[in-house]
């Protein structure tokens, strides 16, 4: 793949890249555009790596997961929701008033739950595809879904409701 | 009761918009060619790479080759050795024209 080719590439991956980091930011639009830009940087700078295992769109969103991680600590995305440790929430002006219900319902989740619910519901990706995004097995991904599933239902119930 | 269908329809209707995609693809294309060509994309390398393997190998087929001739060699050299040494008594009669 030449510069040209990649810039071309990017060009029609760069949306999905940073719709899935809005909603790993929470609409936070400064954030996700900070970490996707860093993203598609490393990705050129180390394209050698790149062994066409898999994907090359599901190769960048790994690239991109990672710098989010790098970004928030890895520490928080192991262990509770990263907005009720970090407060990333960012205010009314800077977030989506349309995907708004989506960070309020997606809030609760874990943030690896978080990133396997935006991948298989939003981009369409497969358990296999997400497995190699966030590395981990299919299974773990599986009850990562499962679990985040639970919650959604929960809280489009009670939505439902009111 | 909310089904899977109602979770997949409620994240398509609430995806997040994005803005100033063009401003922003801009940006990082002028830093991508504000960067040196990284050897995996530049052609120039991959040609040379691409050489430089077709002639790796040709190098060691080339061994290869050069390797079975030897013992073939050295197998007969030895067994012609052998034949001439050896008394004629052990030999068959009609093996050679001369008696």
């Amino acid at each position: 793949m030449t510069r040209e080719q990649f810039i071309v590439e990017i060009s029609t991956l760069q949306e999905p890249l940073r719709r899935f980091l809005l909603g790993m930011c929470h609409g936070d639009v400064f954030m996700a555009d900070d970490i996707a830009q860093d993203t598609l940087l490393k990705a050129y700078l180390h394209y050698g790596t790149f062994q066409g295992r898999s994907s090359f769109s599901t190769w960048l969103l790994k690239i991109g997961y990672s710098c989010f991680c790098n970004h928030v600590g890895k520490k928080i995305l192991e262990t509770e929701s990263i907005t009720e440790k970090e407060n990333l929430i960012p205010s009314g002006e800077d977030r989506d008033k349309d995907s708004s219900a989506l960070y309020a319902a997606i809030n609760g989740l874990s943030a690896l739950e978080k990133a396997a619910v935006l991948l298989f519901y939003m981009e369409d990706y497969s358990t296999k595809e997400i497995s190699d995004i966030l590395g981990m097995p299919s299974v773990t991904v599986r009850s990562h879904l499962h679990r985040a599933r639970k919650h959604l239902k929960k809280i489009l119930e009670h939505d439902g409701e009111r | 009761m909310v089904k899977d269908k109602d979770i997949e329809q409620f994240f398509q209707q609430h995806k997040p918009e994005l803005r100033n995609s063009g401003p922003f693809l801009k940006e990082v294309v002028r830093q991508i060619n504000a960067m040196p060509i990284p050897a995996a994309m530049n052609p120039e390398r991959q040609k040379e790479d691409c050489i430089r393997l077709v002639l790796e190998v040709s190098r060691r087929d080339l061994r290869a080759v050069r390797l079975a001739v030897g013992v073939i060699v050295a197998v007969v050299v030895i067994s012609a050795l052998t034949i001439s040494l050896l008394p004629p008594d052990f030999l068959p009669a009609d093996i050679f024209m001369f008696k």
